[in-house]
């Protein structure tokens, strides 16, 4: 009896366990092409898609600043995909400047075709949107072909019926965004697009009964005198409760949204580190509000989690996958007394300082993970997930040896990529070493990248026709793959082969990819080098493709 | 997602006798812990300047001895002694509660209680009252005269260890429930345990908020003695000014701080601190005061926490009260 009345109560922890862990996955990336049906957007099978998005910075030609990654990067790109669990995002462009501007249209073109690699919907958004129907016609004729892009008309003027007509008679099907002002517009396939606000009361279920509606917007404009900011409440977690409850109210009723905008000082705070911006230390509506933003709380609520609570993230890809055998990084309330790191040649223990970290698997399973660094108090602390957890939901806690743990959710996988940077922060050049085969024979290895201090660059890889390069790429999350054909690896669009993979050998938690870079890369210049593996995307880091021509 | 606790984090730490409230050598300590008798005139106990209410301290800037003289420095906290290795503000050399128990008996530097002047009227007080004819033979079971100031420092000492602070709001946040402690000091415990910003737990950190340590928080330009703080026992110019981390538990109580009660409030030592201390030029200043932005809201953040962790069962617990009959 005893025995009965103990199984069924594991039995109602795991389910519980499960059930809260299930809810902690990444929203459905674009699976175009889309049609509306009724109120709901469908993707190509018919399943309900939601967006779940935020604005770009405007699209320029402007270089990106030494030591930046920029607003448009991909690096930015898929922070927004895996660490914000977005599945689109708005695209501002020039109208003008992409119809005159051969150069910048190609760039706008290019941030789609990357978005779209790492797994977002882009919603095209030019300015001013009253162009002529020739304007929208040609976007239309130059998008037309690609499922996993809305567009955007919407306008303060009533041109969204005459920009809607003026995409279709280019061939162009897919969904377009325009204002709930414009409504009805004579087209099967419209988003309607309202002002989400603090300062008037939630009716845009009344028109999501009808139609699709894409709310965007909710950015508290804390620096200015508005109705906005002074609806916003002054209090850090009234606000955040606010907000979290505007976006639950927009989940419950089916509506898509777009929040604020990924650029700094709106939900991020830098555009090399992309740390979301928060609310806690406080504001004066009016004044410069310095790094304060909504952008943790939204988080927060994308990943259904605490804003103060624990994060488990995958230790080079920065998601919430962990793989196992891979190196993942816990933040938050860690607790540690003291920064401790491991002595050389140190085997990783399953105690540092005070704390220690178990992992819960999905069949209820506990274990200590070796752990490979701590820092002191609110901080980070790395560790390797044992080889042996069961893939599925898992509870994270820091155990501190006082008894007293914080946790936290994440989900383990056979399979979850990340690439290490020569930062080690998931993003800028790539951490591999370059192996080069000379005509005659001779072999010559050196770095990918070079750091000076915090400081990192990526360096030329002088590639030729005549010379075998390849790059042994540090990483981990994919020791775990089946074989070489589970690799898709790019650098820039170009596929690249993988030579080798596996464990990394006196590296706890460490993968190495070799691949071969192909001559189609000489001369590419410095780019981005992604990869997925089963389809699990990694982060993005970057290398230098150089020489001879 | 929040998080929870296992054990009772504290108790998971103390040593068992520091929990032993009702053993007889505490009881017997409790008695003198408050009795006026123990000082020269009467009219001072352990108690005078370590109040219940005030998580023992007495809410002065300067502790006052019986005959009224001022001590150079404040009362320091009692709870939670038994997890300490030093005792006192500056002085390395007391390792034990015994060793500290006798010194406010017979400072003379200024003096505290005066126990000196009347030691052996206050042994053949202890011989005849009938409290502690029943209590010492009991706590000192087989010693042929148990009434000696050892072990009327044993007994305090022993009372002293069952003065355990461990359950504010804080510590019931921290044992699962997310309501005990408000979302201003969840902020606020944020930025007290971040490294790179306030980095306050560098110096109070553990159970008890406290490194043990001694530091520098650059209070003065210049220390003058008797308050230079370890540079007193040490005569080395880098202990100048060098003061030991006091524990944070039930600090809203314990106003005003620092070693010598010049800061008045919460909200004042977190300034500060934010600025890197007030004297600058002090070549002694612990490298640890850097000094930090703070805004309003984390200012008041900060203070939320720190008053979070006090000990409402503390100050009400009655096995820590004055057990003399009124």
């Amino acid at each position: 009896m005893k025995r009965k009345l103990l199984y069924a109560v594991l039995m109602a922890l795991l389910s519980s366990l499960w059930l809260r862990a299930a809810e902690l996955r990444p929203t459905p990336g674009p699976a175009g092409p889309y049609r509306v049906s009724a109120n709901r957007i469908l993707d190509r099978v018919g399943r309900s898609y939601l967006i779940r998005g935020t604005e770009l910075a405007a699209v320029t030609l402007d270089p990106v600043k030494p030591g930046d990654l920029g607003a448009l990067s991909a690096s930015a790109l898929v922070t927004i995909r895996q660490r914000l669990n977005m599945n689109a995002v708005r695209l501002p462009f020039g109208a003008v400047e992409f119809q005159e501007n051969a150069a910048y249209a190609s760039r706008v073109a290019e941030i789609v075709r990357t978005a779209n690699r790492l797994d977002l919907l882009v919603v095209l958004a030019p300015f001013p949107a009253d162009e002529p129907s020739s304007f929208w016609t040609g976007l239309g004729r130059s998008f037309r072909d690609n499922p996993n892009v809305f567009f955007s008309a919407v306008s303060q003027s009533a041109v969204s019926q005459s920009a809607v007509t003026a995409i279709r008679a280019a061939g162009a099907q897919q969904p377009i965004v325009a204002s709930a002002q414009s409504f009805p517009i004579d087209d099967e396939n419209v988003i309607y697009q309202t002002d989400a606000s603090y300062a008037t009361a939630r009716t845009e279920s009344d028109l999501a009964d009808r139609v699709p509606v894409l709310a965007v917007g909710l950015d508290p404009h804390l620096s200015e005198h508005s109705a906005e900011c002074a609806a916003f409440p002054s209090d850090p977690a009234a606000a955040t409760s606010m907000l979290q409850a505007t976006l639950e109210y927009f989940d419950a009723h089916g509506i898509s949204w777009m929040v604020s905008a990924f650029r700094p000082g709106q939900l991020i705070t830098d555009t090399r580190t992309f740390t979301g911006t928060k609310l806690d230390n406080g504001w004066t509506c009016g004044e410069p509000p310095g790094a304060v933003g909504i952008g943790l709380a939204v988080l927060a609520h994308l990943w259904h989690s605490d804003p103060h609570g624990l994060f488990t993230v995958n230790g080079d890809a920065g998601n919430f996958y962990l793989a196992r055998g891979g190196r993942a990084t816990a933040y938050g309330p860690i607790m540690a007394d003291r920064a401790m790191g491991l002595r050389p040649g140190q085997a990783p223990p399953t105690v540092l300082g005070n704390v220690s970290v178990r992992i819960t698997d999905a069949r209820g399973i506990a274990r200590l993970a070796p752990l490979l660094y701590t820092g002191g108090g609110w901080a980070w602390l790395n560790f390797v997930v044992p080889d042996d957890v069961a893939a599925g939901p898992a509870e994270i806690a820091i155990v501190r040896t006082d008894g007293s743990l914080a946790h936290g959710r994440s989900i383990i996988a056979d399979v979850a990529p990340g690439l290490r940077s020569a930062s080690f922060d998931g993003r800028g050049p790539a951490l591999g070493l370059v192996s080069q085969r000379m005509p005659d024979g001779s072999v010559r290895t050196f770095e990918a990248s070079r750091c000076a201090g915090y400081d990192c660059g990526t360096v030329p890889l002088p590639l030729s026709s005549s010379v075998v390069t390849t790059v042994r790429l540090v990483g981990s999350g994919f020791r775990h793959a089946d074989s070489k054909l589970d690799f898709q690896l790019t650098v820039g669009d170009v596929a690249v082969p993988v030579l080798s993979f596996g464990p990394l050998l006196g590296e706890p938690g460490t993968d190495q990819v070799t691949v071969r870079l192909t001559d189609d890369l000489i001369g590419y210049g410095e780019t981005d080098l992604v990869m997925k593996v089963r389809g699990a995307l990694s982060d993005v880091v970057r290398i230098y493709c150089g020489a001879a021509r | 997602m929040r998080r929870s606790l296992a054990l009772v984090a504290l108790g998971a730490v103390l040593p068992a006798s520091a929990i032993r409230a009702g053993s007889v050598k505490a009881q017997l300590g409790r008695y003198l812990f408050y009795d006026r008798r123990m000082s020269v005139n009467q009219t001072t106990a352990c108690a005078t300047c370590h109040r219940q209410e005030l998580a023992f301290t007495d809410g002065r800037a300067r502790a006052q001895g019986a005959t009224g003289q001022l001590h150079p420095r404040s009362a320091m906290s009692l709870v939670n002694l038994a997890l300490n290795r030093a005792f006192g503000w500056s002085d390395p050399g007391i390792h034990s509660l015994e060793e500290q128990a006798l010194k406010p008996m017979f400072a003379t530097t200024p003096t505290e209680m005066g126990l000196g002047a009347i030691r052996e009227d206050f042994l053949r007080l202890l011989r005849r009252d009938p409290t502690y004819t029943e209590l010492f033979p009991q706590a000192f079971p087989n010693q042929p005269d148990p009434y000696t100031i050892g072990n009327v420092a044993q007994a305090l000492a022993a009372f002293e260890r069952t003065i355990v602070s461990r359950n504010s709001p804080w510590d019931r946040f921290h044992m699962g429930d997310a309501t005990a402690i408000s979302e201003a000091a969840k902020r606020g415990e944020i930025l007290f345990f971040l490294d790179g910003g306030p980095s306050c737990f560098r110096c109070h950190n553990g159970v008890n908020f406290t490194d043990g340590e001694y530091h520098n928080t650059a209070l003065y330009a210049a220390y003058v003695a008797p308050n230079r703080g370890l540079f007193e026992f040490t005569g080395r110019s880098a202990d100048l000014g060098r003061f030991k981390t006091p524990t944070l538990r039930n600090i809203d109580l314990t106003a005003p701080y620092m070693h010598d009660g010049t800061v008045a409030t919460l909200e004042e030592v977190l300034d500060h601190y934010a600025a890197g201390g007030r004297a600058h030029e002090n070549p002694a200043k612990d490298k640890l005061m850097h000094g930090f932005p703070m805004t309003p809201q984390n200012r008041a953040d900060l203070a939320a926490f720190l008053r979070s962790l006090t000990d409402e069962d503390l100050i009400h617990n009655r096995d820590f009260a004055d057990p003399w009959p009124k």
